[in-house]
């Protein structure tokens, strides 16, 4: 028998006692499902899935439409072919070719409007970097200006000469502003014929500033490019200067671009890759993608590769070194977004989504949708408990079947594609994973819906949601109304006429896909889909500044019969769901209009009423207080869980302090 | 070494709970407002406050949503209370290093005594070691974040996070030193009778002359302690307060733990004050020791 020392023992007890910590906390963090979690039950049958991927698993859940109605394709507008070249060290991108553009309206047009998006980073007088509205991103100072040149400018059906030198600012209110530009034409284009416009242009990028710009080698080249304002139906062109806060409009058509980089680059880029070339010391790879409206391609010399097929559907996560856990684990959450999506708004008609994991120093670029190439972001660590990259994932692959497939234009009603898109996204994390959308612990976890409820019942009631994202004063006003509200708005009704919104939603994203629609034809969806209570609520909701506070005022039983005394707050009307309590656990359900302000409601009990509450399911998701959603009869019940708890928690910070 | 006498910290488990009961009290005072902001707010509702621990987290966000303000001004309130334990747990502290120091822990006007004589170098002792470990983890903490840019220059973010740790350790290591070093002179302090300085200095040259046993004994009891409060959360994680009998027994584990942690304190520091007697005396610490005569031969043997 060997006789320890004490010394020997202590340090014994001290490796294993270190060891069964380490595995303890370990166990706090279990790995997440392998794949996410059985959908909740709608009541909506699955419609015929005749255009879906065979390959679609179960637990995706049901389709609420028919793929086949379908549109199998935009109608083009304007084609883009260009030949471009990165010069990494100046940062600049130097760009030729071709624009093919149709006068697609029933007006002749004597003017084209051009947007030279990468003017905004041009000087501090410009309408983005002199915006002095707080919050939102691109408010930090810019290290490095960007701008755009165009060289020259020439229409072959008109002669050819170079009309830029006529090209003039087209704001009226900040002639410093050349993001856009107004050029008249020597002839009018009639309706249905069409132009080819031979351009050159040279981009210089700015360091990464909103969106887009360079980060040492890394380089994400985004709104880069001359880009012709999306033409109305009526032949009115939407064009605007860059403002901060509002996203972009763009006509559907077809991008083919060569792009040229030093060859020890990687590039990602919209569309499928026809061709990879290496020679002279360039790589030269090209994109080609119809059916879109944008066009935005990053190249840096540290990116490393996840790829992986989804359905026919190629996904390609670039990511730097060092961050392969957490690019494995957007890869995954693509490919579940993909299939959910899918069913919900559509099959996704491209052969590729690109995932681009920016490195650090570079988040800027993070966070934001192009056409079939999403840009995520995220530490090496911020995977698995922590849900915040699966979100991000969600959220940017969602805009793909709002911002990029339906194609609403964005500054105008920003909450047609961020407000939808957020809803999209928690749905799909609730849906998917459960309470552990969020984030999550063992046997706990935080679902992305409360999240959403947090920060969208903060917003409050500060402004109107459906407007322009120029009218927004901050750019938190705009990011909790317009991304929190408007998202806590469809879930709501979402809960409340079961599943309703969803159905919806996956009529409007497949009616109008290709279509630019505004936000009555949303409106015209919900009162088709659901009934004209919804619709009017959605309208309350997005136009009125629409809020709801439903409250149980007083319960009374007296022989058979008890009366709750409820009111509702606000201008929001919505049918709430009353669970009268029996002393043995049950309820009854029954229903209240919520048309009235106040009223009393009554039942004929059968058993004893102990305490009704006012929407039990938590339906109502836009409910400004669920505290006084209830009432008991009798005294309030003890907190002693949470006394146990809390008072375990402050005696363990005592022990540290009072030892 | 020294031949010197085993300190048993059993019989001062009175000391021992009562300081664990002081916490619990404390704890529960300090936390109190919350609770009853719980009560009130979910009192309505058939689950009661259970639902705050409910999966998904819609009733602990609605809480924390509906009061921001107020829980804000809690918390704040909670800390401060806690902050001013810190006097209170100077005088249970040195109430069981006189009871571990003393021949009849049970005489509690005698321990008393020596405690109140010897609160001064304590209290001191207490607040080098505050201000010692958390000045040693905060200063390791901005290091690190130099530390981290530096060497992202040569590596990978992801290795610059995990090399860089190296420095969090370091400052670790030093708070676990200064905690040792100012924890056996608290316990010289009052065992051997000496004055702040000189307990320092004992602590010091104790740790220098058995850094070894020294380390752990400490560290044997502090990963035990750290162990069983891991456990009790983990557990405690796993179990949920969903039905009344596994709150209770996630309550009594909680407790349980606050108690072991406790007397696993209270075996450290008789551990300490026995290590800390091998040490040998100087002349100035025997005079001292021998004027300020609260305490009679540290090397007596107890077990006896």
């Amino acid at each position: 028998v060997v006789k320890l020392s004490t010394t020997k023992l202590e340090a014994l007890a001290t490796v294993l006692f270190l060891g069964g910590t380490a595995l303890t906390v370990a166990s706090l963090f279990p790995p997440l499902p392998p794949r996410p979690v059985d959908p909740l039950p709608h009541v909506e049958p699955v419609a015929s899935l005749a255009t879906q991927p065979s390959a679609l698993p179960s637990h995706v859940g049901p389709s609420f439409e028919d793929d086949r109605s379908l549109p199998a394709r935009a109608i083009p507008v304007v084609d883009y072919t260009f030949n471009v070249s990165v010069d990494t060290d100046l940062h600049t991108v130097a760009g030729s070719g071709t624009i093919l553009w149709r006068n697609r309206s029933t007006r002749s047009i004597d003017q084209l409007y051009l947007h030279l998006y990468a003017n905004a980073f041009q000087s501090e007088r410009t309408t983005f970097l002199s915006d002095r509205r707080p919050g939102g991103r691109g408010v930090g100072p810019i290290r490095d200006y960007g701008d755009i040149e165009v060289e020259s400018f020439s229409i072959r059906q008109q002669g050819g000469d170079n009309l830029w030198p006529s090209a003039r600012p087209a704001s009226s209110t900040n002639p410093d502003d050349q993001t856009d530009m107004r050029l008249p034409l020597p002839e009018p284009i009639e309706p249905g014929a069409q132009v080819f416009i031979d351009i050159k242009w040279r981009t210089k990028l700015p360091a990464i500033v909103e969106r887009s710009g360079y980060h040492g080698s890394f380089h994400m080249v985004a709104q880069w490019f001359p880009k012709l304002a999306r033409l109305e139906p009526d032949g009115t062109f939407a064009h605007f200067t860059f403002d901060r806060l509002a996203e972009f409009y763009a006509d559907f058509g077809s991008y083919d671009v060569t792009i040229s980089v030093p060859a020890n680059f990687v590039v990602g880029a919209t569309g499928p890759r026809l061709t990879d070339e290496v020679h002279d010391g360039r790589r030269v790879v090209r994109h080609v993608q119809s059916d879109i409206h944008d066009f935005a391609f990053c190249a840096y010399d540290g990116f490393e590769e996840l790829r992986r097929d989804v359905d026919g559907v190629d996904v390609r996560v670039l990511y730097p070194n060092g961050h392969e856990a957490n690019a494995r684990e957007q890869l995954e959450t693509a490919a579940f977004g993909l299939r959910y999506y899918g069913r919900r708004y559509g099959v996704y008609p491209y052969p590729t989504l690109t995932l681009v994991n920016p490195p650090p120093g570079a988040e800027e670029a993070g966070g934001m949708e192009y056409p079939t190439l999403i840009t995520t972001g995220g530490r090496w660590w911020k995977h698995g408990n922590d849900g915040s990259s699966r979100a991000l994932t969600l959220h940017e692959l969602g805009h793909q079947y709002f911002y990029g497939l339906v194609a609403t234009n964005e500054r105008r009603w920003p909450f047609l594609d961020e407000g939808i898109t957020t809803f999209a996204e928690v749905d799909a994390l609730d849906e998917g994973w459960g309470d552990a959308g969020g984030a999550y612990l063992p046997r706990w976890g935080l679902r992305a819906s409360t999240v959403l409820r947090h920060t969208g019942v903060s917003g409050g009631q500060d402004d109107v949601i459906a407007k322009s994202a120029t009218e927004f004063v901050s750019g938190y006003t705009y990011g909790r109304l317009v991304y929190s509200r408007a998202a806590l708005v469809l879930e709501t009704l979402d809960r409340v006429y079961d599943g309703g919104l969803r159905r919806a939603l996956g009529r409007y994203a497949r009616r109008y896909r290709f279509a630019h629609p505004t936000p009555e034809h949303l409106m015209g969806v919900v009162r088709d889909t659901i009934g004209e209570d919804a619709e009017r609520a959605l309208r309350t909701c997005v136009f009125d500044r629409g809020w709801i506070d439903v409250a149980v005022n007083d319960l009374s039983c007296s022989g058979g019969t008890c009366t709750l005394l409820v009111t509702r707050r606000g201008n929001v009307e919505l049918p709430i769901e009353v669970a009268w309590m029996h002393p043995d656990g049950t309820d009854t359900i029954t229903i209240w209009d919520g048309k009235a302000q106040q009223t009393a409601l009554t039942l004929e009990a059968t058993a004893p009423v102990v305490g009704a509450i006012l929407d039990p399911r938590h339906k109502v998701m836009l409910d400004e207080d669920f505290a006084n959603n209830a009432i008991r009869r009798g005294d309030r019940p003890s907190a002693w869980r949470t006394r146990g708890v809390m008072s375990f928690v402050a005696a363990l910070g005592l022990s540290a302090v009072s030892p | 070494m020294n031949s010197v006498a085993r300190i048993r910290w059993l019989p001062t488990l009175p000391y021992v709970l009562a300081g664990y009961a002081l916490r619990l009290l404390v704890g529960m005072i300090a936390t109190h407002p919350f609770v009853a902001l719980v009560k009130r707010t979910l009192g309505g509702w058939p689950s009661g406050d259970r639902m705050v621990f409910e999966s998904g987290g819609l009733m602990l966000a609605e809480v924390v949503r509906l009061h921001g303000p107020a829980l804000s001004g809690q918390f704040e309130q909670s800390a401060l209370i806690l902050l001013t334990m810190l006097p209170v747990g100077m005088v249970a502290s040195a109430l069981l290093l006189s009871a571990l120091a003393s021949d009849t822990p049970r005489c509690i006007h005698s321990v008393t005594v020596t405690a109140v004589a010897r609160f001064v170098p304590v209290a001191w002792i207490t607040l080098v070691q505050v201000v010692g470990a958390v000045g040693g983890i905060f200063v390791a903490f901005v290091v690190r974040e130099g530390v981290t840019s530096a060497l992202q220059a040569f590596f990978s973010p992801r290795t610059s996070d995990l090399l860089s740790v190296v420095v969090l350790l370091l400052g670790g290591m030093l708070a676990f030193t200064v905690v040792v070093v100012t924890d056996t002179a608290r316990a010289t302090a009052v065992h051997v009778g000496l004055d702040t300085a000189q307990s320092v200095v004992r602590g010091i040259s104790t740790f220098a002359s058995s850094p070894w046993p020294l380390c752990m004994a400490f560290a044997s009891r502090a990963s035990a302690a750290l162990f069983v409060a891991v456990v009790a959360v983990t557990v405690s994680l796993w179990t949920g307060v969903g039905s009344p009998s596994r709150a209770l027994a996630v309550v009594g584990l909680q407790q349980g733990a606050l108690i072991t942690m406790a007397c696993l304190r209270a075996s450290w520091l008789a551990r300490a004050m026995e290590l800390s007697t091998r040490v040998p005396t100087s002349g100035a610490d025997s005079c001292r020791s021998a004027r300020n005569g609260e305490q009679s031969d540290p090397n007596r043997d107890r077990d006896s």
